[in-house]
């Protein structure tokens, strides 16, 4: 392996001491002050300096405050990576609203549970890269804005009828970001997000990681994603880097991008660096010259080892795994860059200032090594689950301490992740959870019930659904992918249809979804 | 001898459909955007073999931008102009 580790003497890094008086905004504008004409943010329509972008959120925070946003509304920004998404967060997060970053490719149904939901004051439809946004905006009837040095966005109208939510006295333990993720009913779920949450983080991510003021960040997860939101781009903004927002990944282009903008970062998950090895499989290439880029980094979804030593034969780097949890914030344990590199799939060590504790079903701590349920505890934990105190309270116990339901143990102080307890999918790193596509699958007027389950693929997850279609109906494969396009993300719409006749039960009369997992993957060769 | 325009787009169509649309062709306007939309992220590869083997051309990674694939008829116009230039 290449050690590219930039010398880090001299180099401007993380400007500010995080204090407890901090919102996730104020990380601009010690930068603004220190390195004005340093470009903070590029996407493929341009870039701003640390100067610019600082003028840009207290503009933008003038224009919304003017639109009857008021502190403790929510406001949703509808779009895919871009600066003025990037900006309108920031500005939303200024005045003590809540941004509520919400992924353009969200399907109309899904866009709108999340609205109703939350009870948006506002949305921003972010439009300059995104036609899902301007869809989105033209259903919702948005009125194109020209706001300064923002640039064009669209407003939705207001909502009257919403109440803010109180204002905390201490301005960390306000919130900062009210993430959704699809719950285990099939229903939204808002994971309320401190700026103390989100600082905590991104500062011990990036010290992790170095960062500085030369680095430039591949920013490719979107900010509507924990990792995205927190660990690249506010990880990026507190060390006066500068990050280049792109709004979807394909290898090609982030081939480009990597050589182009000489990038020094990239976080991603398992299957953006699977494509990596498909493309240069195509392009018949042994290795990549990156000659500046010195961290390459995933998490999201477990790791396969042979993905792993194939991506860093062709790097030239080691890959470094984590692991984390929207309601985490999300870091949970992470592989340090100053270590030997790891072989196997380790998501290394625990993050500084978070606790573990492994337990037996019994809630009791299970023996040194052996395998139990991971609860943690830390200034990352979430606030809680936005409207759903019995959720929150399920989650979190009394003395801090939150339940991933995903099984893990130890080695020596090195964790990994062995199973899940919960009914989860990962695919290309955003949660699937069965039950929401279950849901949609089983509201079509031809299926008796589905069952959607998960089967590994190249680094990745693949969802596959069983259909149990009503005896007389003509269902066909291509009807069901084009219902469920119309009402699911295209990270959740199934891979394939499986029609069966009978579902599988167990004795308890429930879908035997172990069994369909285990045909599932008997018939990966025919499907 | 050179591919005509109709038959460009037609292998376009039907691969696309066929690889991203479950066959569904009534899916695919003229202008439906493809990259970002009708192609995903490892589509983009298919894209690329497909083009390049079909129609016996080079395709940089350069070229592969929204504007170049923003849609078939802009496909089939770049396509059209790389077998020109052969």
């Amino acid at each position: 392996m290449i050690d590219r580790t930039v010398p880090q003497h001299q180099l401007p890094s993380i400007s500010t001491n995080i204090s407890a008086a901090m919102r996730v905004s104020d990380v601009v504008k010690p930068w603004a002050d220190r390195l004005p004409d340093h470009k903070a943010a590029v996407d493929p329509n341009g870039s701003w300096t640390y100067r610019e972008l600082a003028g840009i959120i207290s503009h933008t925070a003038d224009w919304l405050r003017g639109s009857g946003v008021r502190a403790g509304d929510r406001v949703m920004i509808v779009g895919e990576n871009c600066r003025e998404f990037a900006a309108v967060l920031l500005a939303v997060a200024s005045l003590d609203a809540w941004p509520v970053p919400v992924n353009a490719r969200l399907s109309p149904r899904e866009v709108d549970a999340v609205r109703d939901h939350c009870e948006a004051r506002r949305i921003v439809y972010t439009t300059s890269v995104s036609v899902h946004a301007t869809e989105h905006a033209n259903r919702h009837g948005a009125m194109p804005e020209d706001v300064g040095d923002l640039g064009r966005t669209s407003l939705g109208p207001l909502n009257e009828n919403v109440k803010t939510e109180p204002i905390d006295a201490d301005i960390g333990s306000r919130v900062a970001a009210l993430i959704y993720t699809s719950g285990t009913t099939g229903l939204p779920k808002g994971v309320m997000l401190t700026h103390s949450n989100l600082l905590f983080s991104a500062g011990g991510a990036a010290k992790i990681r170095s960062l500085n003021s030369e680095d430039r960040l591949y920013g490719i997860l979107p900010l509507s994603h924990i990792v995205g939101l927190s660990i690249v781009f506010l990880g990026a903004l507190l060390s006066g880097a500068t990050i280049y927002l792109e709004p979807r990944f394909d290898p090609v282009a982030a081939r480009v991008a990597l050589e182009r903008h000489r990038i020094t970062v990239m976080l991603g998950v398992p299957s953006m660096f699977s494509l990596f090895l498909q493309y240069a499989k195509m392009r018949k290439l042994q290795s990549f010259e990156f000659p500046a880029l010195r961290i390459i980094s995933c998490s999201g979804a477990p790791l396969p080892p042979a993905i792993k030593s194939s991506v860093e034969s062709l790097f030239g780097l080691p890959l470094h795994h984590g692991y984390g949890i929207t309601e985490c914030s999300p870091n949970v344990a992470q592989v340090r860059i100053d270590q030997p590199p790891r072989s196997d799939n380790s998501v290394g060590p625990m993050f500084p200032g978070v606790e573990a504790r492994l337990v037996g079903p019994d809630r009791q701590p299970v023996p040194v090594g052996a395998v139990g349920e991971l609860w943690v505890r830390g200034p990352n934990i979430m606030k809680g689950y936005y409207r759903a105190p019995e959720e929150t309270a399920a989650a979190i116990d009394a003395e801090g301490w939150f339940n991933t339901r995903d099984l893990a143990r130890f080695e020596d102080e090195n964790l990994f992740i062995v199973g899940r307890t919960k009914d989860l999918i990962i695919r290309f790193g955003f949660n699937v959870y069965p039950a929401e596509v279950e849901a949609v699958l089983n509201a079509h007027p031809a299926v008796v019930q589905s069952a959607v389950v998960g089967r590994t693929a190249e680094g990745d997850e693949e969802i596959l659904a069983f259909v149990q279609p009503s005896p007389s109906s003509h269902l066909t494969e291509a009807d069901l992918a084009e219902y469920a396009a119309k009402r699911l993300a295209p990270y959740k719409r199934p891979s394939h249809f499986l029609f069966v006749s009978t579902m599988p039960m167990t004795p308890s009369g429930k879908i035997a979804k172990a069994d369909l997992a285990k045909i599932a993957d008997d018939i990966r060769q025919k499907v | 001898m050179q591919m005509q325009a109709t038959e460009i787009e037609q292998e376009i169509r039907n691969f696309l459909t066929e690889t991203f649309l479950f066959g569904r062709s009534e899916a695919l306007n003229d202008d439906t955007p493809l990259l970002g939309n009708v192609i995903d992220s490892q589509g983009v590869i298919e894209l690329i073999a497909f083009v390049q083997e079909r129609f016996t051309i080079a395709v940089d990674d350069e070229e592969v931008t929204i504007d170049n694939f923003a849609s078939v008829k802009s496909t089939v116009a770049f396509i059209e102009g790389k077998l020109r230039s052969k």
